[in-house]
């Protein structure tokens, strides 16, 4: 217990003192989360109207294939991940692997099948009539499109929320394809990891506070969309 | 625009809805589209809305066919309107939805807020610009669609059944609008059930059954031919009865076999007298009411039809009455039961009989 106590207190000390590392891991895993929950909600907006635009043959079955892909879990997201971005993996060239960048990447690959699957349904709540409505009143095919994501606003930023949380709080993955190196690729998530098991508890706990702040505020700002979703 | 349309097929799970319609929406005015539930009324406007493809048919547009590109729907869908009934609002304010249709051809924001206020005092809307649409009434919803659909300036105007269920202002304010479009040279579609309304506002009329034109033509010649068997057959067996209209006291009566009941007419002599069963109270007493008529009888049959018990009565005529099935539990209808039925005398719609 006094272990704990002892070890709270420094880890207070640390974020009242801005300590530079431990703000420069929380700043990184920010901008990677971000980056990547951005990436996948580019690719996640269209591809989810594609497949509600209009009814096609083999609607179900696409996205009942969307919906198992968001059940593969990261781990093998950061095993395929890792084959491909390895020097000898076909997208060696690019010689992402432990850099941010193929963090970035990961994170996406897992976000996207989330970000798809909840945007599907969000875009499938609004309903055809709401569609047909617009072209009624004159609405291009585009302008119809853009009007039911705004129609869906609500829980489309749902969406992106719950990928952001989802990539935010992910470590293993993060840590196969990054590297968790000092300075570097080193995010929050594989910081409290490492500082754990090396037994450096104020480090970690700082940081588990700072991911537990953001994981409640991304919370609250997801209770609230979901809130004015529902009316 | 002139709207044709050719041997228009249209089916929905192997149902053949349409079964080969033809018609023209020639001249402005408006074009009453009758027919009973399910006889594809909703289905044609929608084809010719170009919201549905046929499967088999043509529609013209100015003689010209609409065509398989999108781009060129897109611009004909320009030209027209459609108000679904019930109309869909969009999330947002009644401001936001009727400024759509103009918001969407990139009319300048002036002009487009001008447009939407004085529709919006036109439909007796004042003031409701800035309410969240999707909490209005009912009648409040299907006014501000109509505006909507106003503000998007078509030449050619869809209306699935506009007034259906709506409170008597809406309803009021709504025929007006319609009426207004029409004097203006816009080409109405009117689907309705309501002959009242198909009197007031209709040009041409076009009755549907079984997804066919059955009838056709100018819409005074048809209602007032008093063709018996014709509305007989829209309105099924119910309440449609050959008698005479006498003046009793100032008010005008309508007797039928051996029943007679207030209605508000100027005829007199021989006339046909029609009664929507939605329009009559059932009651096992006597009720006291400001409804002119009560005529009573045993109940002497019943049939499920549309969602609700068509209960017949032996009135001194052969009486229909639609009530819920909560309303017949709750009377406890059944066979030989004494029953009283109310309804208003303005229910009552009356026509010469020529023959």
């Amino acid at each position: 217990m006094s272990i704990l106590m002892h070890n709270a207190g420094r880890a207070l000390a640390m974020l009242a003192g801005l300590d530079p590392e431990l703000w420069s891991i929380v700043g990184l895993s920010l901008e990677v989360s971000a980056l990547s929950s951005l990436l996948a909600a580019g690719a996640a907006l269209p591809l989810s109207l594609a497949i509600t635009h209009r009814e096609f043959p083999g609607q179900r079955a696409v996205i009942g294939a969307v919906n198992s892909l968001i059940a593969v879990p990261a781990v093998v997201i950061g095993l395929a991940c890792y084959l491909l971005l390895s020097r000898s993996g076909p997208l060696g060239f690019w010689r992402l692997l432990y850099t941010p960048w193929a963090m970035v990447a990961a994170q996406a690959a897992l976000a996207l099948p989330l970000m798809t699957g909840l945007s599907v349904a969000a875009l499938q709540a609004v309903g055809p009539r709401i569609r047909e409505t617009m072209l009624t009143l004159g609405a291009g095919r585009r302008q119809a499109a853009w009007g039911t994501m705004r129609e869906a606003r609500f829980a489309l930023a749902a969406a992106f929320i719950t990928g952001f949380a989802r990539v935010l709080g992910e470590t293993g993955m993060t840590m196969m394809v990054g590297g968790n190196i000092k300075g570097e690729t080193r995010v929050m998530t594989t910081a409290i990891a490492l500082e754990t098991i090396k037994g450096n508890f104020e480090l970690g706990i700082a940081l588990g506070l700072v991911l537990l702040a953001v994981a409640i505020a991304v919370n609250v700002a997801l209770q609230a969309v979901q809130g004015r979703a529902g009316r | 625009m002139r709207i044709a349309a050719s041997g228009l097929v249209k089916s929905f799970d192997r149902r053949r809805v349409l079964d080969g319609v033809s018609l023209e929406v020639g001249a402005p005015g408006v074009h009453a589209l009758v027919g009973p539930n399910g006889s594809g009324k909703t289905t044609l406007m929608r084809l010719l809305a170009l919201l549905e493809r046929p499967d088999e048919g043509t529609i013209t547009y100015d003689g010209d066919p609409a065509g398989a590109a999108e781009t060129r729907a897109a611009a004909l869908r320009r030209r027209m309107a459609l108000v679904h009934n019930p109309a869909v609002m969009l999330s947002g304010t009644v401001r936001y939805n009727v400024g759509y249709g103009p918001m969407v051809r990139r009319a300048p924001s002036g002009d487009r807020r001008r447009l939407v206020e004085e529709l919006l005092e036109s439909m007796s809307l004042g003031g409701f610009g800035r309410r969240e649409a999707r909490t209005l009434s009912a009648g409040e919803i299907q006014r501000v669609a109509l505006a909507r659909a106003m503000a998007a300036g078509p030449e050619t105007l869809f209306l699935d059944e506009p007034t259906a269920n709506l409170d008597p202002l809406s309803a009021r304010t709504i025929e007006q609008a319609i009426a207004g479009l029409a004097r203006r040279g816009v080409r109405i579609v009117l689907a309705t059930h309501n002959l009242w309304q198909v009197e007031r506002l209709a040009d041409r009329l076009w009755f549907l059954n079984d997804g066919r034109i059955s009838l056709s033509g100018p819409a005074a010649d048809i209602l007032h031919r008093g063709d018996q068997a014709f509305w007989g057959r829209f309105l099924g067996r119910d309440n449609l009865f050959s008698g005479e209209v006498v003046r009793e006291a100032g008010r005008a009566v309508f007797r039928a076999g051996s029943a007679a009941f207030e209605v508000v007419s100027d005829l007199e002599g021989k006339a046909l007298a029609s009664l929507n069963p939605n329009e009559i109270i059932l009651s096992r007493g006597r009720l006291a009411s400001s409804a002119r008529n009560t005529l009573a009888g045993p109940v002497t049959g019943m049939a499920f039809e549309d969602g609700v018990y068509k209960v017949a009565i032996d009135a001194g005529i052969p009486l229909i009455a639609a009530v819920t099935k909560a309303s017949r539990d709750e009377l406890g209808l059944d066979g030989g039961v004494n029953v009283f039925a109310t309804f208003k005398a303005s229910a009552v719609r009356v026509w010469k009989e020529t023959e």
